[in-house]
């Protein structure tokens, strides 16, 4: 690990800091009552491996079908 | 001269007279002032989003190739412009709308597919669907006029600087462009970003939107409880009782009918996201939207995006029953700075169900009598027809039912 310059170290200091002064407001600003908090904001996936591996077949194919596009209007 | 080079004379002069008259046109077109197409957004797409002015400015290049005469070209790109408002904004919020949501996604959707993607690049994309609570008593118990108002609160929610903010630090293009995507209470956003977006980004992204719109003082000017009207719609009674059985006292007619005299309503928001790659690994919309090899890409990108609406939608409608559910048993949690705010936050959370409730039985209620009118009408015309005693009789019985 390389040690950085004092003045580097020190202005990553102050970003810092600010940044947590930063969050401290935004988590004042977002007080929200439980109700309101939405838990999962995504669908679950079952099995996500294995479907994200059928899904790399369609992505090639989908290129492909994407490039002969390209050809005809070329 | 003869007669004969006379009119040859004739001919040749009027020959000199037309080549006069094309150089002069022709001389006249080079120097016609042409519109710029700054003053063609200007005049007729004010307004509107980045994505439609420049869809204006296509019609404005493909109709000046075409009619060369300024006045029937502004004529046509005013009336272009019109067509692009009224196809893609909505009338009443004056915010695009659900065709342009689809435009949005699926251009969002072609620019993902350029890039060739990998897996990962497929959360480069997402979706967030919101849809808004309340609104009905805001309709019902307030007027459709503040209806509206609310529904623009909830839109500026979702674009107001603190979510756009949000957007920038997590990498999402924070010129996002909210829709009505439908004619009710929906909203939604397509967000884009360079790199995947984290669940952790969408979360904040919401909620940042939600509390924006929660603590938004405005919204108590929606549905005003300070306003006797509201308070006897609300109470179930004539605005007369609050004359004639408390003397005009709001505060202790809202006391009679357990409403906190400084009570004051607030907007809630429910939401849910997907993006490219949730929607196509999502088993519940597998059936009908998953990509076959055999699709075109046109058909792909539309399955794509029809998948990407299904999935977020339905996880909304999943936060929103949730959201109700906490609701009424009062999940207020404990992020509060002290008792007093705690207090205020259960306070809300009861009369905010109230509010949601008394509306769906109102909505309940409705519908139990369209249907029993339905009924009384299709009785009378049963025994119109000469129908049997027996039908009749059986239809009595489920107009009792109804009735109960």
């Amino acid at each position: 690990m390389t040690l950085k310059p004092y003045k580097a170290y020190n202005i990553n200091m102050k970003q810092g800091e600010q940044k947590m002064i930063n969050t401290k407001k935004e988590d004042k600003k977002r007080k929200i009552p439980q109700f309101l908090r939405t838990k999962k904001v995504l669908p679950i996936i079952n099995d996500e491996e294995a479907k994200a591996k059928e899904l790399k077949d369609m992505l090639s194919d989908t290129a492909e079908k994407r490039g002969d596009i390209a050809n005809v209007e070329g | 001269m003869s007669i004969e080079g006379e009119k040859k004379e004739q001919g040749l002069d009027g020959l000199k007279k037309i080549r006069e008259f094309i150089d002069l046109a022709i001389l006249k077109r080079k120097g016609k002032q042409e519109m710029k197409i700054s003053e063609v957004v200007e005049d007729f797409g004010k307004d509107l989003p980045e994505e439609l002015k420049l869809k204006l400015e296509g019609e404005y290049r493909r109709l000046k190739e075409k009619i060369p005469v300024e006045e029937s070209l502004k004529e046509e790109v005013e009336f272009a412009g019109r067509n692009i408002r009224e196809g893609y904004m909505d009338e009443r919020l004056e915010i695009p709308n659900k065709a342009f949501a689809n435009m949005d996604l699926i251009s969002k959707v072609d620019e993902l597919f350029e890039e060739e993607p990998q897996i990962d690049d497929l959360k480069k994309v997402a979706h967030v669907y919101f849809d808004l609570n309340g609104l009905k008593a805001a309709n019902d118990l307030g007027s459709h006029g503040l209806g509206d108002e609310y529904l623009a609160l909830a839109a500026g929610a979702i674009k107001s600087e603190e979510v756009k903010e949000v957007a920038k630090r997590h990498g999402i293009d924070p010129d996002y462009i909210v829709c009505r995507e439908g004619g009710g209470d929906e909203f939604g956003v397509t967000l884009k970003s360079d790199k995947p977006i984290e669940e952790e980004a969408l979360s904040e992204f919401i909620e940042t939107a939600q509390s924006v719109l929660w603590n938004n003082e405005k919204v108590a000017n929606v549905l005003d409880f300070d306003n006797p009207e509201v308070v006897a719609k609300f109470a179930g009674v004539s605005i007369d009782e609050i004359k004639e059985g408390f003397g005009n006292d709001l505060d202790k007619f809202k006391e009679a009918h357990n409403i906190p005299k400084d009570y004051k309503y607030k907007g809630a928001i429910s939401a849910g996201a997907s993006r490219i790659y949730d929607a196509l690994l999502d088993d519940k919309i597998k059936d009908k939207n998953t990509v076959k090899v055999s699709d075109s890409y046109e058909k792909i990108l539309q399955r794509v995006m029809g998948a990407t609406f299904d999935t977020s939608d339905a996880q909304m409608a999943k936060n929103k029953k949730e959201f109700k559910k906490n609701l009424a048993e009062g999940e207020v949690g404990d992020d509060f700075s002290g008792p007093e705010e705690k207090k205020r936050a259960v306070l809300d959370a009861k009369m905010l169900s109230r509010v949601y409730t008394r509306t769906e039985e109102e909505k309940e209620l409705v519908e139990k009598l369209q249907n029993r009118n339905k009924l009384i009408a299709d009785i009378k015309d049963f025994i119109g027809a000469g129908g049997d005693a027996k039908g009749v009789q059986q239809m009595i019985e489920r107009a009792k039912e109804l009735m109960q």
